[in-house]
């Protein structure tokens, strides 16, 4: 049969064949049920718009993928703010934004002892930003620049009140060595200086010298000028949260994070050695035998008064672990 | 003056009025598309009592919703249709199609039949079963075309396709149904 009869003999079939309508009783009844369950519906106290947005679940889809590119698209222009502010300098637009976003580091971070650390860092971006003023002679908002110093500094030096002694212990040194650093950078700054940046240099040179003076209190060093170190530590009595090092009874040998050995001889003996067949410790090596008795000594090489060279041992007579340990931002 | 062209349909003016609060607009849409509704429900699902409820369903669907209907989209005719379509797809897979004993024949107050209507139901009985040997969409169009009474521009609306696209449908699935039945003897 050709295609067009194929297609005849079927609508003919169809016209003819006996099609069903709905029963009287869906007629009489079916209308009444409809219009009860439509007001049933309405009396609930459903919001439209989340009606449709279930009946809807397209409407759905649209409205989480409009809230996932939001979401994304303030991502995107935070972390962009966040990295253009970074390179901002005292008196730029950008300055308020950086400082804003170092003040919500801070805030975030759950440890005192991760806050120092970022407080350090922030502390040698204003060293950067110091230098950048001197390069291009532009001092303006060198006084935000103080403050903001002194914010960093001073606030470090409060948390180191009340972390434990662990994070002191990883802190202390590195803290110091900046200290030191600094100082010693903004001393040589403040001969031959332009008035518009003698001020606050002088300013950020009493806060960071004052900070360094009050470290020296915490781990029991005394003396203010330059890292002196007392024989075998002993001194005065430490303040903070720096390790002790004049109990020996109750001292134990532990080992630092840092694989330090953190004993240390308090009689004062110097170099005495180790007695035989204790292993000996290398400074900055770590003793892992706990058995041996007495204590060894870790005695480190002394530094003279006064010299200011990089090996700074630090009052609590560990040895210097390197620049930036532990505070990275 | 409004020309003929400016006034409303009245499908679509019970609509607005339905969507107004008018119980007796929605009424009225109610007897106009009852029949057409079941008829392409009933040819689709092969069961009179699941053809009435589903009926029952799109009504409902299309009162509660009847304020979303925008008839610069379509007719509303189209868009009642459109529901009827969803809620069969979504019924037809929740429970996959049924078999010949489901089908309960409405033969009147029990009264006896004419010979008319006795081939008339021979006739049904056998485009029931050709009919479920069709393609699912064939099958639509068909119930839409030749028991809903719609037209071509309707049929395009409510399946989401365009006329050109429903008419080639149209020829294939009754060129298909041809085939079927002159296997069995009908010619």
């Amino acid at each position: 049969m050709k295609k067009e009869d194929l297609e005849a003999v079927a609508a003919a079939f169809m016209a003819k064949a006996a099609s069903p309508a709905a029963s009287d009783h869906l007629h009489d009844y079916g209308l009444q049920r409809v219009l009860a369950k439509a007001r049933a519906a309405e009396t609930h106290e459903e919001p439209a718009a989340m009606r449709r947005a279930y009946r809807n679940p397209a409407l759905l889809r649209h409205a989480l993928i409009v809230a996932m590119v939001a979401l994304l698209v303030m991502l995107l222009s935070t972390t962009g703010v966040y990295a253009f502010s970074l390179d901002a300098q005292p008196g730029s637009t950008l300055y308020g934004t950086k400082i804003f976003f170092e003040r919500a580091r801070v805030t975030l971070n759950t440890s005192n002892g991760g806050d120092i650390s970022l407080e350090m860092g922030f502390s040698e971006r204003r060293m950067e930003e110091l230098q950048n003023m001197l390069a291009t002679g532009s001092p303006q908002e060198a006084k935000r620049w103080l403050r903001e110093y002194r914010r960093n500094i001073e606030g470090a030096g409060i948390l180191f009140e009340g972390i434990t002694v662990q994070e002191a212990e990883r802190l202390a040194a590195p803290f110091q060595e900046m200290l030191d650093r600094q100082a010693q950078t903004m001393q040589g700054m403040r001969r031959g200086l332009q008035s518009g940046l003698s001020e606050p240099v002088e300013g950020a040179y009493q806060v960071c010298d004052q900070e360094r003076a009050r470290m020296r209190q915490r781990c029991g060093q005394q003396g203010n000028e330059g890292p002196e170190q007392e024989p075998g530590g002993q001194g005065q009595q430490g303040q903070g949260n720096c390790p002790r090092t004049e109990d020996t009874s109750t001292q134990e040998e532990t080992t630092s994070s840092t694989g330090i050995n953190l004993l240390v001889d308090s009689s004062g003996a110097e170099g005495t050695g180790l007695p035989s067949g204790t292993p000996s410790s290398a400074p900055g090596e770590t003793t892992t035998d706990e058995t041996a008795s007495p204590p060894a000594d870790t005695s480190q090489p002394k530094s003279p008064p006064g010299d200011e060279s990089g090996q700074d041992m630090g009052a609590t007579g560990y040895q210097s672990e390197g620049p930036h340990k532990g505070f990275m931002p | 003056m409004k020309g003929k062209a400016d006034q409303l349909a009245p499908l679509e003016e019970l609509a607005q009025r339905s969507a107004d609060g008018d119980e007796n607009a929605f009424a009225e849409i109610y007897g106009t598309l009852l029949d057409p509704v079941f008829r392409y429900l009933y040819w689709n699902l092969n069961s009179r009592e699941d053809a009435e409820d589903l009926a029952e369903e799109v009504f409902l669907r299309c009162l509660v919703n009847i304020g979303a209907y925008d008839q610069g989209r379509g007719p509303f005719k189209a868009w009642a249709f459109r529901i009827a379509h969803n809620l069969l797809v979504d019924h037809q897979r929740r429970r996959g199609r049924r078999g010949e004993e489901e089908l309960q024949e409405d033969l009147g107050d029990g009264a006896a039949s004419a010979p008319e209507s006795l081939e008339e139901e021979e006739r049904a009985r056998v485009l029931r079963e050709v009919l479920k040997e069709l393609p699912s969409r064939q099958r639509q169009v068909i119930a839409m075309k030749y028991f809903a009474e719609m037209s071509n521009a309707e049929v395009a609306k409510t399946m989401g396709r365009s006329e050109g696209a429903v008419n080639a449908l149209q020829h294939r699935a009754l060129r298909h149904l041809g085939k079927l039945l002159e296997e069995r003897g009908w010619k």
